[in-house]
């Protein structure tokens, strides 16, 4: 547990350190982590997200992230971000946000890097 | 059937048309035939007539040629005479002269040029006139032929004249030339003599179309004239003419004479051949047309019969359409005989059918309304066509109103969707229609119908409609639901009471079981069969016996029984069942089986079970711990003792030796002392009266009536305890009490009262070595304090001999300036003003001032505390120095960032570090160069700095030789140096980084040999601003600060020291502790402890960690957090406070304030806001944000309000550049549109949003529309940020700031948006993928 309280949002290369724990770690963490894959589809989506995020133990994987699970979060400006990021291949993006699945005055922190599979990892943090 | 009946009118040709156009198809072609050849016969004829014309011409030209050639004959016949050749005139004139005579054609004797030499016509001798050579006597003369001339009139007889030339031959030599000279009479008998036709007109005329002879001759204008005829250039021919419009057309037939040129010409009238021609055909004209009328007649008799046939068939069929009788249809036409007949056979079959389906439509209607089902029928569409009254009655609707959709308005409107989903399903699936569905009729009452329909189908399989039925089921539904809720509460009961129901059939060894039986039997399912035989097999084997005795008991008399027994569950769980049941028994008194109900009641047998254990405990643990029980009745006095009570006073339990029968309340009391007995009676009667427990210590009553002697002499001590029991109306009942023996305890406690006095002895003497301990522990941390602070001076004193020597060149100089000006004065001699001495000796004194200020400054000897400091200060301090110690061959130059951040370092360390990099770099500068010392800010460069945010990076190169690899590798050992022995320590750059690494940041070192070295410090930003930078501690604060004590937790020691500091500033006492263990130790040794202050992160223990042990001493000891980074508030309890650093002063004060609990309670809607805007603040990173958002709070807290719009000052460009304002536009609560924009903004965006409404697309601004909706209902500020690292591009952070405002301090009106764009230092980021 050391290990994973070093692991904070802020780190430079985040999607490598935490593409590099196994599972359980990832859910561990004190956010919550999701990977896309090229096409939009959730392929990872960590227990703490599922916890912070109210959304429960619903099914996540495979499923196209903004169109089913976040559809509040599917706007031009936030989705384009990731595309325009994805087309250049090597980004580090980083927002704070407002709004969320259960709690819309919530405030959070997310933190998109690319991964290796070609997608990205988003990481949600909320205070 | 109507549909086929229909006649289509597009195609509507009658019968008699149908036949006309027959006749004229077969008589067409024959009559354009006919035509054909009646043009062909015409044709025939004329062309005979013209042959006839021509083959005239012919005959006639042939009979002039004769003529002409016998003339011919004749002259050359006298043109041998003798008397010609011989000369002899006037004899041949004798011989010619008859001829001329008889036959009357002159003959003419001319010479070869044409004069003529004797004439018939006269007599010989007369004078003939002289003529020359004609054309015709030099035709012949070339010719040697005979020529026939041309009309011509005779130069003798004056007369028109043909003449026939030939030569006369003497000797192969013509001498002269014979002519005979034919009258045109000649002719004119011959045209007669050839008889031509009637009507016909001849005409000869000569080589130049004169005319020779016409007949008939009265009717010279039917005569052809050669002028045209001689236009043609044939031989023969025929020719039709026109000599002029008007006049009569002539068909002509001619043929030219080979001999003469002459030509004859044939002609009759154009008209009279035209109406031969027609006199020729007329009567077969005629006779055709008759023929063809007659046929007309006979074919319209034909078609008047076929008609009429025809319109009998069509009235047999209007008949048969109307459904009248079919009149018989009797014509000539045999087909038509025939269809008439099939349609009368028809029209009787159709009849018969048609009663019959009358019949079985009556029949329908009969059954219809006497159904007991109501029935419907609908289209395709499912549009009702018809209901029968039973229909009607179910739904309570009248038959109109379920017409057409009608009927869907009486299902009850649960039901519609699932009606008509099934019904779509069957259609789809080809199936019957069946489900059970409710009508509501009108008056509100709900029936429930069985509903059936079967889809109607043509032969090709389209759907036509539905017809189905519906039966009312009401009935059934309610007893079906009575049943089933009286089935679910028996279900619910039984299982409620953990039993299920059974049968046993002995002869078939067969048990009927109710549902809930598996789970009280340990199955996984709940089997309801099962046999008697496998049931008894789980029963347990000591239980088998008592069960069959129980049934094989049974009688018809008494059958009921009820049996408890274990059952071995096949999970191995023995499981207490109680059967009640009955047994059944035949007309013989034989058992045939058993019925009745199965009770799980493991649970209550282990009650019992576990309550006689209990009991069991009880006494056992009541016996081992010697405590009496006992038990008072409130209303009698009466008690009960249990054996122990007796024992505790001494009294055998056995109830033969004890002297009452009866304990009360009275005999209890006898056996008290006499000394407690009152006080004791009157708290059991208080307690007896008012219900309250009560405890107290009483002795017992001298022994010595006692018949068993206890240990021990004298009363002895026991405790009473003891409850009291209520009645249901809350009167108490019963006094349950206890009592043990306390003579022990009593004795401990006098010996302990005796020793206590030893023992505060010993805790104070205690106290005082851990206070020893803690303050050798203090004085430990002083000595190390002391020592560091002595290297650090021996450092500077290193440093300053370094700076001796510098400088005390330029000291000489000045105190040579004083000593030669004072000497200067003191001769007051040459011609010196003065004032110019003084001048310069002053001068001299200020400069000599300064420099030994700045000396004094370095060599200071104070605490070496890091501090704040402002870094810009420090460096233009040190430049004089700095440059001096370089020497005058060095150029120095300082490049200082204006808004240099502050960073935590002692200062005056960092002035001897940079002294000694200048003495470093003055020394690699042997032969003179220049040194640049500069200092920037740098954002975010470092990964290990992201809390602080930034760095401050000093640099100072030199020019000089440089440094190897090795040499840099070894640099920052100690004592490690290159300049030869006494020059230097080896500690410049050592120090150097000692010092960087304790102010927490690193040293670069960059050279090469021949270019020069340049060392930068990277200190890190300070976390709290620089004194100068603080704004003033709000004055009400500041009063609220001092006497408490805090201790301060931190592992950080610049951080620790820092904070420490700022607290002593306040007027706090501050303990220092760098982990949480030593915080402990020191939380013990201190006797006033107000508040922690503690770091959360921490190596050994955490903060939250360190105030739960803290808190268990000091159980309300306030606790505030510090948060270096990633740690948020989620970790913390509820209630706790977290400061996130960087933080500053006012921040610190502000919390500690409020943690010590010293802050007035703010207003109630403050209170809401209170937490989310610190928080916000935290995270603001642009010190202009920050800057606005103090701005605004201050504005509100002073107001008591939202702010107005005007919250910056008119001068402040760099706000009113990067804001914008949005106002609320109209009524429409969510329509924002932009009244103010920034140019800032406007330069980065490429336009102004000025008049443009704020949607929720993204820009620039960030995700706009929602931010602006919540920060209006909310009233609250906002903040978002986004940074973006974009492969190669310069990261950029935005960041923007939304602050409500409003016209009246209370709605919401406008929003002033803040927005600065930073860019952020280049990470090197390297694509994945």
């Amino acid at each position: 547990m050391d290990d994973l309280s070093r692991i904070t949002i802020d780190m430079d290369a985040l999607a490598e350190v935490v593409e590099r724990l196994p599972k359980e770690a990832i859910d561990a963490l004190p956010f919550g982590a999701i990977r896309l894959d090229e096409s939009g589809q959730v392929t990872f989506y960590s227990a703490a997200e599922a916890k912070l995020s109210g959304y429960g133990s619903r099914p996540a994987l495979g499923k196209a992230f903004f169109v089913e699970m976040a559809p509040c979060m599917d706007t031009p400006a936030f989705r384009g971000r990731i595309e325009r990021a994805k087309a250049v291949g090597k980004y580090d993006l980083e927002f704070g946000w407002v709004g969320d699945f259960s709690d819309r005055s919530r405030e959070l922190r997310v933190r998109i890097q690319p991964a290796s599979d070609g997608g990205c990892w988003i990481f949600i943090q909320r205070e | 059937m109507h549909h086929m009946l229909t006649i289509n009118t597009k195609c509507d040709i009658s019968t008699r048309s149908h036949l006309a156009l027959l006749a004229l198809v077969i008589l067409l072609p024959v009559l354009i035939f006919v035509i054909f050849l009646l043009h062909h016969q015409i044709q025939l004829q004329r062309t005979r007539i013209e042959q006839d014309l021509l083959k005239e011409s012919r005959s006639i030209t042939a009979m002039i040629e004769r003529d002409l050639r016998g003339v011919t004959s004749m002259l050359e016949t006298l043109a041998l005479m003798p008397a010609l050749q011989q000369g002899d005139f006037a004899t041949f004139h004798q011989q010619a002269s008859r001829i001329t005579a008889r036959y009357g054609v002159g003959i003419v004797l001319r010479d070869k040029s044409g004069h003529q030499l004797l004439n018939t016509r006269v007599p010989w001798g007369t004078r003939l006139p002289s003529t020359t050579g004609t054309d015709a006597v030099r035709a012949v003369l070339e010719t040697r032929m005979p020529y026939v001339t041309d009309v011509a009139i005779g130069a003798v007889s004056q007369r028109e004249l043909v003449g026939v030339v030939v030569p006369v031959l003497r000797a192969d030599d013509v001498t002269h030339l014979l002519t005979a000279g034919l009258p045109l009479e000649r002719f004119r008998d011959i045209l007669t003599q050839s008889g031509i036709g009637e009507g016909r007109t001849a005409t000869v005329v000569d080589r130049k179309g004169r005319r020779l002879a016409v007949i008939p001759g009265g009717n010279p204008e039917t005569a052809a004239t050669w002028d045209w005829i001689g236009r043609a250039a044939a031989q023969e021919g025929i020719a039709e003419s026109t000599q002029d419009p008007g006049d009569l057309r002539l068909v002509s037939g001619y043929s030219r004479s080979g001999m003469s040129g002459w030509a004859t010409i044939v002609s009759l009238p154009g008209d009279e051949i035209d109406s031969m021609l027609v006199r020729d055909v007329r009567s077969d004209i005629l006779a055709g047309a008759a023929f063809l009328l007659l046929s007309g007649l006979l074919a319209s008799v034909l078609g008047l019969r076929i008609a009429r046939a025809a319109r009998m068939l069509t009235a047999a069929g209007r008949a048969l359409q109307s459904g009248t009788t079919v009149p018989p249809v009797s014509t000539s036409w045999r087909e038509a005989n025939e269809i008439g007949l099939a349609l009368t056979t028809a029209f009787s079959r159709l009849s018969e059918k048609s009663a019959a389906l009358r019949a079985v439509e009556e029949l329908y209607a009969t059954l219809a309304g006497s159904s007991p089902v109501g029935i419907f029928r609908t289209d395709p569409e499912g549009r009702c066509i018809c209901v029968n009254e039973r229909w009607c009655e179910i739904a309570g609707a009248r038959p109109e109103q379920a017409l057409g959709n009608g009927w869907t308005e009486f299902l009850h409107p649960d039901d519609y969707e699932r009606v008509f989903a099934e019904w779509r399903r069957s259609a789809l699936e080809n199936r019957p229609f069946r489900l059970e569905y409710r009508f509501r009729t009108p008056s509100g009452s709900t029936t429930w119908v069985l509903g059936e329909a079967l889809i109607e189908r043509n032969d090709g399989g389209v759907i036509t409609g539905y017809v189905g039925t519906v039966t009312d089921i009401t009935d059934n539904k309610v007893l079906e639901r009575q049943l089933r809720n009286a089935e679910q509460q028996l279900i619910r009961a039984m299982s409620a009471g953990r039993m299920f129901a059974f049968e046993w059939d002995v002869a078939s060894d067969e048990v009927h079981r109710s549902d809930a039986c598996g789970g009280i039997l340990g199955l996984e399912e709940s089997p309801t069969t099962d046999t008697g035989r496998n049931f008894f097999s789980h029963v347990h084997p000591d239980d088998r016996k008592h069960f069959v005795d129980t049934v094989t008991r049974l009688t018809p008399d008494r059958p009921n029984y009820a049996v408890s027994y274990r059952y071995q569950r096949p999970d191995g769980v023995a499981a207490w069942l109680e059967e009640s049941a009955a047994a059944v028994f035949d007309g013989d008194g034989r058992m045939t089986g058993l019925t009745g109900v199965t009770a799980d009641v493991t649970a209550r047998k282990q009650v019992e079970a576990a309550l006689r254990d209990s009991e069991e405990n009880l006494r056992f643990a009541l016996d081992a711990a010697e405590i009496g029980i006992w038990r008072l009745e409130a209303a009698t006095g009466r008690m009960t003792w249990d054996a122990m009570q007796y024992r505790l006073f001494g009294i055998d339990p056995d109830p033969a030796l004890q002297e009452t029968d009866d304990p009360s309340l009275n005999a209890f009391m006898m056996l008290v002392h006499p000394g407690d007995r009152t006080g004791l009676r009157e708290r059991i009667e208080t307690a007896a009266r008012t219900g309250e427990a009560f405890q107290l210590d009483f002795r017992t009553a001298e022994p010595d009536f006692r018949t068993a002697e206890p240990s021990g002499a004298g009363p002895r001590w026991l405790t009473l305890r003891c409850g009291v029991q209520r009645d249901a109306s809350g009167q108490p009942e019963h006094i349950i009490g206890v009592n043990w023996d306390i003579t022990g305890r009593k004795a401990a406690e006098a010996i302990l009262r005796d020793s206590n006095a030893v023992l505060e002895a010993r805790v104070v003497d205690r106290t005082r070595a851990l206070t020893d301990a803690a303050r050798e522990l203090s004085a430990e941390i002083q000595r190390r304090e002391q020592a560091q602070a002595a290297l650090l001076q021996s450092q500077k004193l290193e440093a300053l001999g370094l700076l001796v020597s510098g400088v005390s060149h330029d000291f000489n100089n000045v105190l040579a300036v004083i000593q030669s000006s004072y000497n200067l004065l003191r001769r007051e001699s040459g011609g010196m003003d003065k004032t110019r001495i003084l001048d310069m000796a002053e001068q001299a004194v200020a400069k000599a001032t300064g420099l030994i200020h700045h000396m004094m400054a370095f060599a200071r000897r104070e605490a070496t505390h890091p501090r704040t400091v402002d870094l810009a200060d420090v460096l233009r301090e040190t430049e004089d120095m700095i440059c001096h110690s370089a020497g005058s061959r060095v150029r120095c130059r300082f490049d200082i960032q204006d808004d240099l951040w502050p960073s935590v370092v002692d200062p005056s360390r960092l002035s001897a570090v940079l002294l000694n990099l200048a003495a470093n770099a003055r020394d690699a500068m042997p032969e003179g160069g220049e040194l640049d010392v500069s200092a920037r800010n740098y954002l975010l460069g470092e990964r290990e700095n992201r809390e602080t945010g930034g760095w401050i990076v000093i640099s100072v190169k030199d020019t000089g030789g440089g440094m190897t690899p090795e040499v840099i590798a070894r640099a920052s050992e100690p004592f490690f140096t290159t300049k030869p022995p006494g020059k230097g320590t080896g500690l410049g750059l050592a120090s150097a980084h000692d010092f960087v690494r304790q102010a927490g940041g690193n040293i670069h070192i960059r050279s090469a040999v021949g270019v020069g070295t340049t060392i930068e410090l990277h200190l890190p930003r300070a976390v709290v601003a620089a004194p100068g930078e603080e704004r003033p501690l709000a004055s009400e604060l500041a009063d609220l600060g001092g006497d408490a004590t805090i201790l301060l937790v931190d592992d950080d020691e610049n951080l620790l020291t820092l904070t420490a500091q700022l607290l002593r500033d306040f007027g706090y006492a501050v303990i220092e502790a760098r982990s949480a263990e030593t915080a402990i130790a020191l939380a013990h040794i201190t006797e006033r402890l107000d508040l922690v202050i503690t770091d959360i992160l921490m190596p050994g223990a955490s903060g939250p960690t360190l105030g739960a042990r803290l808190r268990l001493d000091r159980p309300a000891l306030p606790v505030l957090y510090i948060s270096g980074g990633g740690q948020g508030q989620a970790a913390l309890a509820e209630g706790e406070r977290m400061l996130r650093k960087p933080f500053g002063k006012a921040e610190l004060a502000e919390a500690v304030l409020e943690r010590l609990g010293r802050l007035p309670k703010p207003a109630a809607p403050a209170a809401v806001s209170a937490a989310a805007p610190d928080k916000l603040r935290d995270r603001l990173r642009n010190p202009r944000l920050r800057d606005a958002y103090d701005r605004w709070c201050a504005l509100r807290s002073a107001g008591g309000g939202l702010p107005d719009w005007d919250i910056f000052p008119s001068d402040d460009s760099t706000m009113k550049d990067n804001s914008f304002m949005v106002e609320l536009s109209g009524g429409q609560a969510d329509e924002y549109r932009y009244v103010r924009f920034g140019d800032a903004l406007a330069e980065r965006l490429g336009r102004s949003l000025i008049g443009q409404p704020a949607g929720d697309d993204g820009d620039e601004l960030g995700s706009t529309g929602a931010s602006y909706r919540r920060c209006q209902e909310t009233a609250l500020p906002s903040y978002e940020y986004a940074r973006f690292s974009l492969a190669d591009e310069t990261p950029l952070l935005f960041e923007r700031l939304l602050l409500p405002l409003s016209d009246d301090g209370v709605r919401v009106t406008q929003l002033l948006g803040v927005v600065f764009f930073t860019e952020l230092p280049r990470l090197d980021l390297q694509p994945r993928s």
